[in-house]
This record gives C-alpha cells, sequence and structure tokens, in this order.
C-alpha cells in the first residue's frame, strides 16, 4: 500500500498523464476508537480505518473532483479515467483554480497518542453518575479518539500536512419521572485529554439538572414580542444558520445573501464580536488546511457589529470577484460580554431562555420560526418554568443587530466557544 | 466475493458486510456547474456479539487478509467489554434466510456527456423560458448502495438500491427580499429509469415557477392554532418525523412518550400508520428492504391500527430485551456504520375522502403543500418547516403563503384528524439523520388536523 506522499505523486502523475492543466490531490487517513453506552452500560466498542483521496483535475478551466477511499494504482488509475470523462462535458468557467505553491509546511494538532484505558473509565464514570446523581435522565453516550492524518499536494508544488488527534462526546438525553417526560437535549465537546470528568465539560451536568427541571414544562398560553437569551450550544447552530445563509459560497454566488454588499458596514450590535479561530490553541478541533488547499488562517467575521468577510472559496471568490476567506468557517468563537448570565436575566421584562432552536431552515432574507426546545420563561427578570409547545420567530440578521448584552461566561466545546446572548424582538407564540 | 468463505473465521454470534456507496453530484447554480464529483466508499465491517456486548469493526480494504483482520478486531472488542461486564446472553439466532434483489436500471446507461447535456438543457430551459430570475439552482443528486451480507447463522443477504434525485430550486425577490421555492423529481432507480422525458420536466418547471410568483406575492401565515389540511408530502414526514421515530425501540428505552402507549389509543380512528417493508399494495416501496443489517427478515410493521399503538420498531437486542419480535428495521448507513433502527417506508393509510371536499370543510385555515425539513422529538412535539401553501377562506383556496414552521405533539395532532384522503403519495428522497444518514420513503394521504402555525 502507498503512503500519503506516494499516493499523491501517483495520481497527480496520472493525471497530468491525462492532459489535467492543474491537478489537486488530498490524502486523509482516520483511524477511530469508539465507545457507546446505552442505559449506563458500554454495550459497543468500534474501531474503524479508512483511508480517503480526493482527486480533483482541472483542463482548459473544465474542473471535476472524486474521492475514493481505495487508493491502490489500478484504483487511482480508474478515478481518473472518470474524471477526465466527468471534466470533458463540464462547461469552461475560469473561475476554477487549484492553491498557489506555498512554503512546504506539518501541521500537529491536538495528541498523537490516545489513552484508551482512560477512554473506557472515563465512560464508566459518567456512566454511573447519570444512574446514581441524574437518575431521571437516560440517554446514549458516544465517546471516541480519533487520529486523523492529511496531507495535500498539487501541480503548483503544493506540500501541506496535518495530523490531529482528539477525544470527543456525544450525549443525547431526555428525563423522565412516571409519566411525565421532556424533549431531548444534548451536548457534545471535543478535549485533549479525558482529566475531567465528562459531566464538567461542554455545560453537561448543568444540561442535566436543567432538562430535570423540565419535567416540570408548561405551555404558554400568549404570543407576545419579548427577548431571548440565547444559551452557548442554540448561539452555534443559529450562527451556522447565518454563515450558511450569507456568508458562503452558495448564496454569495446565487446573489441571495442578504449580507452580499455589506463588508464594512455595521451589521449587529456593536457588543457582538463573531470570530473563526481554526488555529486558536484554545480549541481542541480546530484545523490548519482549508479544504480547497489553503494554510487555514484565523479571522473576525463580524467585529464590534461590522462584517469584516464573507466566507468564500477560492472558487466563490473567483466567481463573485471578492476576496477569498481566510478560513470557511467553524470554530467560531465568540468574544465575551461584560454581563453576567444572571443580570441578563434580571434585565428581561419578558421573554425567554432559549436553549435548543427546533426549526426548519430560515428562509433566504433570514426569516426564521422553530420551536423553541428546552427553554425557560421569564418574567420580571426572574426565570419562572420551563416551557412547551413555545414557537418563537424572527429574522437571524435582525436578531443580532438587536442583541442587548453579552455574557462574560462562555462554554468551551472544543469547536466552539460561546457565550450567552440576550437579544430583543422575537415573536414569542404559546399556544 | 464469497462471504461464506469467512464462516469458519465467525466463532461467536457475526454479521459480515461488504457494502458500496457510490454518488455522482452535479450542480448548476446560475448555469455555473459548481459541484462535478463521482465518489465512492467500498468496505468491510464485521459485528461479533460476546455475553451482551458488541465488538465492531471496519476497514476499507476488501482483501482477504483485511476481512480476516477486521473479524478479528471486532471479536477482539467485543471481547473486551465482555470481560467487564456481569451479563450473560445467549447469542442470537434466527431462520437462515437468503435474498437477492437487484433495483439497477435495465435500461442502456447515459453517458457523462448525455448526464451533462440533460442538465445543461434543463438549465438553460430555465434561464431561457424565466430571464428575470434571481437564481436558478439544478442538481442531480445518484446515490448507489450495494450490500452483501452474510451471518453466523448462514443468511445471506445482496441488495444493489440505487436512487436518483433531481433537485431545481428557482428564486426571486420582492423588495430586496428573496423568495424561494424547490421541487424534486426522481425516484428509486438510475437517473436513466427517471430522467427520459425532458417534455415532462418542463411543465413541472412551469409549475413551480408559477407557484414561486404566487409565493413571492403570498402572506406570512397567522401564527396560532389553525385548521389545516397537510397535503401527503407533509403527512408523510409527520408519520416519518413526529411519529416513527417516538415508536423507534431505542427511543423508547430511553423515554419516548410511546413506552407508555403501547395498545392505547394514540390517534384519530381514521388514522392507521405503518412502516412498510418493501411493498405497498403490490407495488415496490421507494426504499424496499428485505434483509436487514442483523440478518432479520423485513416484514411490515403495522404501527398504528386505527388510532390504536400496536407495535415499535426493533433491532435484535431491543426486541429481545421487550419480548417483541423483530421485523428488521437494523440498518446501516456505510460499510464503517454499525444497523441501527431505522424506519424504512413510513405511511399514514389513505382514508375515504376526497380533497376538494376537505378544502371545502374549512372556514378559515391553511394547505400546506411542501416542507423543507423536520425534527422529531421524545415527547412527540415536532416542527416541520413549511414553504408552499395557501389560505382557505370561506371553503375555498386563497392567497399563496411565505415559508413558515408548523408544530404539535404527534399524538395530539394525530387524535385531531378529521378527515383523511383516498389519494396515497410517496416522497423518495428522504435521508434520516441519526447518529448516520439513511434513505427512507414517507408516504400518507392529505388530512385535515389542527396545528400549531408559526406565522411570521
Amino acid at each position: 500500500m502507498m503512503n500519503h506522499k506516494e499516493t499523491i505523486e501517483y495520481a497527480l502523475h496520472a493525471m497530468e498523464g491525462k492532459g489535467a492543466d492543474q491537478a489537486q490531490v488530498v490524502v486523509e487517513s482516520n483511524v477511530m476508537q469508539e465507545l457507546n453506552a446505552e442505559s449506563h452500560i458500554t454495550k459497543l466498542f468500534r474501531t474503524t480505518e479508512e483511508t480517503q483521496a480526493q482527486l480533483t483535475y482541472i483542463k482548459e478551466h473544465r474542473k471535476a473532483s472524486t474521492k475514493i477511499n481505495q487508493t491502490a494504482r489500478e484504483e487511482i488509475d480508474q478515478a481518473v479515467e472518470e474524471l477526465v470523462q466527468l471534466s470533458q462535458h463540464a462547461p469552461i468557467d475560469e473561475a476554477n483554480d487549484i492553491a498557489p505553491k506555498v512554503d512546504d509546511a506539518t501541521f500537529a494538532l491536538g495528541i498523537q497518542e490516545p489513552d484508551m484505558d482512560r477512554l473506557y473509565q472515563s465512560l464508566q464514570e459518567l456512566n454511573e453518575e447519570m444512574k446514581t446523581r441524574y437518575p431521571q435522565i437516560s440517554g446514549d453516550v458516544v465517546l471516541w479518539y480519533e487520529d486523523k492524518k492529511k496531507t495535500l499536494g498539487n501541480t503548483n508544488g503544493l506540500n501541506l500536512s496535518e495530523t490531529k488527534g482528539k477525544y470527543t462526546f456525544t450525549v443525547m438525553f431526555s428525563a423522565k419521572d412516571k409519566d411525565r417526560i421532556t424533549s431531548f437535549n444534548y451536548s457534545y465537546a471535543s478535549l485533549l485529554d479525558l482529566s475531567q470528568r465528562i459531566t464538567q465539560v461542554g455545560m453537561l451536568g448543568s444540561l442535566f439538572e436543567q432538562t430535570i427541571a423540565e419535567l416540570d414544562a408548561q405551555p404558554l398560553r400568549s404570543k407576545f414580542e419579548g427577548d431571548v437569551i440565547v444559551n452557548p450550544l442554540c448561539l452555534t447552530s443559529l450562527l451556522q444558520m447565518i454563515a450558511q445563509n450569507a456568508l458562503m459560497d452558495g448564496p454569495m454566488i446565487s446573489g441571495t445573501s442578504p449580507l452580499k454588499d455589506k463588508i464594512g458596514v455595521q451589521v449587529a450590535s456593536e457588543l457582538f464580536t463573531w470570530e473563526s479561530n481554526p488555529r486558536s490553541p484554545d480549541l481542541a478541533g480546530g484545523y490548519a488546511i482549508t479544504s480547497d488547499g489553503f494554510v487555514a488562517e484565523d479571522t473576525p467575521i463580524i467585529d464590534r457589529g461590522v462584517l469584516k468577510t464573507h466566507l468564500l472559496t477560492q472558487y466563490g471568490a473567483n466567481k463573485t470577484g471578492r476576496k477569498r476567506a481566510p478560513n470557511y468557517g467553524d470554530s467560531f468563537m465568540v468574544k465575551p460580554g461584560s454581563s453576567s448570565k444572571e443580570d441578563m436575566i434580571q434585565s428581561v421584562d419578558r421573554g425567554i431562555l432559549l436553549s435548543r432552536f427546533s426549526g426548519g431552515v430560515p428562509a433566504a432574507n433570514g426569516d426564521f420560526s422553530g420551536v423553541a426546545k428546552n427553554s425557560f420563561y421569564i418574567e420580571k427578570g426572574k426565570i419562572q418554568h420551563p416551557i412547551s409547545e413555545v414557537m418563537v420567530s424572527g429574522n437571524i440578521f435582525d436578531l443580532i443587530t438587536h442583541i442587548q448584552s453579552v455574557s462574560q461566561e462562555r462554554v468551551d466545546f472544543g469547536l466552539t466557544i460561546m457565550p450567552w446572548v440576550h437579544a430583543t424582538g422575537v415573536t414569542i407564540s404559546g399556544k | 466475493m464469497d462471504l461464506s468463505q469467512f464462516l469458519a473465521r465467525m466463532k461467536r454470534y457475526s454479521e459480515l458486510r461488504i457494502q458500496d456507496n457510490s454518488n455522482i453530484i452535479l450542480a448548476l447554480l446560475n448555469g455555473n456547474l459548481v459541484r462535478n464529483e463521482k465518489n465512492k466508499s467500498r468496505g468491510v465491517s464485521a459485528r461479533v456479539f460476546d455475553n451482551g456486548s458488541w465488538g465492531f469493526a471496519s476497514k476499507a480494504e476488501t482483501k482477504e487478509p483485511s476481512i480476516e483482520q477486521t473479524i478479528f478486531t471486532a471479536t477482539q472488542n467485543a471481547r473486551f467489554l465482555a470481560e467487564k461486564s456481569d451479563v450473560f446472553q445467549d447469542p442470537y439466532t434466527s431462520p437462515t434466510i437468503h435474498s437477492t434483489k437487484d433495483f439497477s436500471t435495465k435500461k442502456n446507461r447515459w453517458s457523462q456527456a448525455q448526464i451533462m447535456q440533460y442538465l445543461q438543457s434543463v438549465d438553460a430551459f430555465i434561464a431561457k423560458q424565466y430571464p428575470d430570475l434571481l437564481s436558478r439552482l439544478v442538481v442531480l443528486n445518484c446515490l448507489d448502495i450495494e450490500k452483501h451480507l452474510i451471518t453466523t447463522g448462514g443468511t445471506t443477504a445482496i441488495l444493489k438500491l440505487p436512487r436518483t434525485v433531481l433537485y431545481i430550486r428557482l428564486s426571486t425577490q420582492k423588495d430586496g427580499s428573496p423568495c424561494e421555492m424547490m421541487d424534486i423529481f426522481g425516484g428509486k432507480g438510475n437517473l436513466e429509469d427517471h430522467l427520459s422525458e425532458p417534455e415532462g420536466l418542463s411543465k413541472r418547471i412551469d409549475a413551480l415557477h408559477e407557484k414561486l410568483m404566487e409565493k413571492n406575492e403570498g402572506v406570512h401565515p397567522i401564527s396560532g392554532f389553525h385548521d389545516v389540511i397537510l397535503d401527503a408530502d407533509l403527512a408523510g414526514i409527520l408519520a416519518h418525523e413526529a411519529f416513527g421515530h417516538t415508536v423507534e425501540a431505542d427511543l423508547v428505552r430511553n423515554g419516548s412518550i410511546a413506552g407508555d402507549y403501547l395498545n392505547k389509543e394514540v390517534a384519530s380512528p381514521l388514522v392507521s400508520l405503518s412502516d412498510f417493508a418493501h411493498t405497498f399494495q403490490d407495488e415496490d416501496t421507494p426504499c424496499p428492504i428485505f434483509i436487514d443489517d442483523e440478518g432479520i427478515e423485513c416484514k411490515d410493521a403495522h404501527i398504528v391500527e386505527r388510532g390504536v399503538l400496536k407495535a415499535y420498531l426493533h433491532n435484535r437486542d431491543s426486541a429481545h430485551q421487550m419480548g417483541h419480535e423483530p421485523l428488521g428495521n437494523a440498518r446501516a448507513w456505510s460499510f464503517s456504520d454499525e444497523p441501527l433502527i431505522r424506519m424504512r417506508n413510513t405511511a399514514i393509510l389513505p382514508g375515504s375522502s376526497k380533497l376538494e371536499e376537505m378544502i371545502a370543510s374549512i372556514d378559515d385555515g391553511y394547505y400546506f403543500t411542501k416542507t423543507s425539513n423536520g425534527q422529531a422529538d421524545m415527547t412527540g412535539e415536532f416542527m416541520f418547516g413549511v414553504t408552499a401553501g395557501y389560505e382557505i377562506k370561506s371553503g375555498k383556496l386563497g392567497k399563496a403563503v411565505k415559508d413558515t414552521t408548523i408544530s404539535g405533539k404527534a399524538f395530539d395532532v394525530l387524535s385531531s384528524v378529521a378527515m383523511v384522503s383516498d389519494e396515497m403519495k410517496w416522497n423518495f428522497s428522504g435521508m434520516c439523520g441519526k447518529k448516520q444518514m439513511i434513505p427512507v420513503g414517507m408516504g400518507g394521504p392529505a388530512i385535515k388536523c389542527q396545528i400549531s402555525v408559526g406565522g411570521k
């Protein structure tokens, strides 16, 4: 079996031999050791191994790509034949390109060797803690170590590689007590070591407590325009919606992005600073190389309310005549504010603490509506009770302009670091 | 490859699977080919049962030594957990059965040039016919799944299941606010089975454009609790998301609302709901499965019969724990995935009402026709994105409505069903996400019920 470098050299040579003007290859090997627990019992142990090669072929500005997980010479030869076919009938597009040559670089992220005994022990501790300390909670836990090696080369002479290893957990759970049950809740985090109890990471322990409190959820009987305090998990998903609706290639090329001409313009409250920092040492789950072969850099997306960048790839940038982004999203961090979470709640006259938004994909203009899950009603500065069957609707672009405060406290999920955010002007509809 | 040669190495209860997933994705955005990909994923996995614990391993290489190593690693993984466990459980057994099914096209395969020419002709038709659109997107996604399975008992299954989905999304705007509408074409089978009638497609594109223009001039629904008609698309996702997930036995084990309702009334007597294995009214379902990835023969699961909850969906473990018969619901997405409890073809069964009389029966409400996505919950609480529909005023269709969300509790909404249409439609493009993705079929007639509408 060829190693990464040999695979890249062979595939580049094969594509050039078939007439490619430009070619690029990314080889990625992934070994995962995963433990799964259900009903407090570790039930399944998985080991998976896979190497994938992504080949990009461009001839006369016609582009095609393929991803294969069989990387013997004959498999690569067959993939290249198919790429030639795919590209021959593609339209000419001068925006197609590959990454330029930069100095060779190797990036080592995270940990290189897992502690499998500790992995098992951590899961057993969580099983035991869930059983004894949170008996109303039941759910499924997945805890794994993932070791990735990625190497990238192209016909411009580019040669980059990245190794990264990290632990990750996901827990999906709900609470049940006799005939009362709650919505499911979840948390996740990536970690570089397992020295902490898992319940102390990614809000998990506090979410268990909050979910048990939700057994007393009540519907709201009114509809009003009020405030929301968005929790860190929910803020991550709202920011992903904004990125997908307004900042990435699709909405920018199609012209549907409401933020397409807003670089340098105030698009959010000046209290709001949103960054994408894949190179930050504070994140366990960052990355050093973009999907199209550039060295990723940290960047503010919105700095004190002003839009600083879209998230355009090389293709998106060429296509729109705009600037390629230093990275293409994820690894989001929102800067902390000056309010405590408690102060934020006290400042709300009427609204909800929004912990999970279960809603449709927002419309192209940012309008959203969905169910406020795992959420709590706030009135006169106090959390009154957990809620059920309450819908929230508004506009995601309006929401970030209506931010009133950002919490000092933040939660580190390894993949993102997020505070609580208080915004106004959301429609809250009870039953 | 003949997998039976490895049976001697599968000493404990084991499943051995070789699987190929391949897909073609072509996407034209405003005429630009933004995706032109052909991806392949092939590999072998083994799952081994040891005293109540499971070991799993997978490798992309499928040569003999690699398969032997995969079985060995899975066996070791199962032993690792079994040694730490105080559970004792006999190995699983089931009747030895065999199935070979191939849904690949029998027509001549298109060349890459023909495929691209077809997509470009569709795109050119839209561009020429409707030059004032803000954007147009044409995406072809062809998925081919091929599975070869053998279990310790000698059960064998071979399934070749292709699926073709063509998405067309048109966008316009009003007062600077974008408005989109999408339609989906295709179904089970290869693209040659579905994309050979450009004439028919142009008519549907005209219809899509007309609906987009209606929506662009449409109104935001008024939020609140309304009488509505959910057309087949929404009834299907209601069957899958809102109800189907609550009866998956892993969710029942974790406290789903359905756990307290077996053999109790959960819906209007007008409602019957099933998860079909492979056949409905003598025709193949969109996602026909004959033997699941645990080697169990697939049978229909009649979940709700005339409003009464009658069954859960199981894998081997959950069926054993609850003392029920497994009906073949354990499926895995790729070679490197373990089988999970999944729906196959979930549908509300048709009734006897006509759609026209259902609309006429509503004084002030909505007729919702298309959905973007949906989410479910342990409580049966659900939400769907709605992307198309109309007001109903005094028994007649009114203005089109803009994007909104509907939500409710599955048992409450199904209990409010007052009419069920006699026309059954299947949705073939569903992909369900639950740790892994998996193709599913969803279906239903139009139903009249009461539901919470998000409004603006």
